[in-house]
């Protein structure tokens, strides 16, 4: 199987990787880079929890060939927390906005997208930020109460 | 299990890899979930990424959206607002920014909503070497032989379009039917392989409680996991009132 090199700025820093044909970039970041931030959830595009930012934008990372991403920008949760915790992840801990935690990555990227391009979010544009991750635990109100409060 | 993925750089190069039956890609919304389940028949994957065929063109009063323009851009298209409301209701943010119009257009039953607004503007697909009615694409096109490079319409016919979906959840879940209304075009998505017109709801554009019925006594919709087939034909009765009742009101 013919393996390639695939180069890309991964939280700030080059990067380079060899992947299979169409090895995703969900593979690549939990298998090889070990960032397990990012889940592997349904492997569809139903539920979110696969979710990076590509050049800023939310994309699913368990649907996006990591060949794709050569010379683009790639954005996971770890770098959204290089050093230190973000004001939206301290409020999701003090809120308990999660409980078993496995849509949060997810959940906390887009939510900075979201933040990124609309400081100061509805909550219905909360919610639409957020209808692509599903959260099986919380009801969705916890989080996007923490969203909420963040952004004030 | 995939052994070789292409990304050409134009329609043409695309085009010239297809031959041995490969699949076709854009924003892999539909062919990953099946190369990561393992059920893809093809061992080549195009990509269409790179093909240059990712614009929205507007000139002399028609939009030509190139076949890998995302979801998320196709939603932001004030001027065809059946178009940017079925497009909107795909998924979610981070998928709409991978999905394409064209993969939209071939995603079967029971996806495809763009489809239907786009049958209800008239719209046209370009395939590089001929251009088909939407009506006849589905029949007509052929998938693994050619591609679909973009697909137009006149704005005229789009202005004041109306689009309406019914879902079994309020977001990211697909519709159990979903209607478009332009132009005194009525097309109705989820109650067979792929969109059709009513000329049922046609008929009855100033009525919208008797187009409703006359809709839902044309179709026999299929029955799967995301509905009965009874419960499309009633909820196709339903929406077709409620698309031209928004319609009259827009007048």
């Amino acid at each position: 199987m013919a393996s390639t090199i695939v180069e890309f700025e991964l939280n700030g820093r080059v990067t380079e990787v060899m992947a299979g044909p169409i090895t995703t970039l969900n593979h690549v970041l939990r298998e090889q880079l070990e960032l397990r931030a990012v889940k592997a959830g349904c492997r569809q595009g139903g539920c979110g929890s696969c979710t990076v930012l590509l050049d800023g934008e939310p994309v699913l990372s368990c649907l996006l060939p990591v060949a794709n991403v050569a010379g683009q920008a790639v954005t996971t949760l770890e770098g959204i927390g290089a050093g230190g915790t973000t004001d939206l992840q301290r409020i999701f801990h003090e809120r308990f906005a999660v409980q078993c935690g496995f849509c949060a990555p997810g959940i906390l990227t887009a939510a900075t997208a979201l933040l990124e391009h609309n400081p100061s979010p509805t909550r219905d544009e909360v919610a639409a930020a957020l209808t692509g991750n599903v959260c099986r635990c919380t009801g969705y109100e916890s989080i996007i109460d923490a969203i909420v409060e963040a952004a004030a | 299990m995939v052994t070789e993925y292409l990304l050409p750089d134009s329609a043409e190069q695309a085009a010239s890899q297809l031959a041995g039956g490969a699949a076709v890609m854009a924003g892999g919304t539909t062919v990953m979930p099946a190369v990561l389940a393992g059920s893809l028949d093809a061992t080549r994957v195009v990509g269409l990424a790179r093909a240059g065929l990712d614009a929205v063109e507007r000139r002399d009063g028609r939009t030509v959206i190139g076949a890998t323009v995302t979801l998320a851009e196709v939603a932001a298209l004030e001027h065809a607002p059946a178009l940017a409301a079925a497009a909107a209701g795909v998924g979610g943010p981070a998928l709409r920014n991978m999905a394409t119009i064209g993969g939209n257009l071939l995603a079967g039953r029971p996806y495809g909503d763009t489809g239907v607004a786009l049958l209800a503007f008239g719209a046209q697909v370009e395939l590089g070497d001929r251009t088909v009615p939407l009506d006849r694409f589905w029949d007509e096109f052929r998938p693994g032989e050619e591609l679909v490079h973009a697909v137009s319409f006149e704005d005229a016919a789009a202005a004041g379009s109306v689009y309406v979906r019914w879902a079994r959840r309020a977001a990211n879940s697909p519709a159990v039917v979903c209607v478009a209304v332009a132009g005194g075009r009525v097309a109705i998505g989820g109650v067979g392989e792929h969109p059709v017109r009513s000329a049922g709801a046609e008929a009855h554009l100033d009525d919208p409680v008797a187009a409703g019925v006359a809709a839902a006594g044309e179709v026999d919709p299929p029955t799967d996991g995301i509905a009965s087939g009874w419960y499309r034909r009633r909820m196709t009765e339903v929406f077709v009132r409620k698309a031209l009742e928004q319609t009259r009101e827009g007048e």
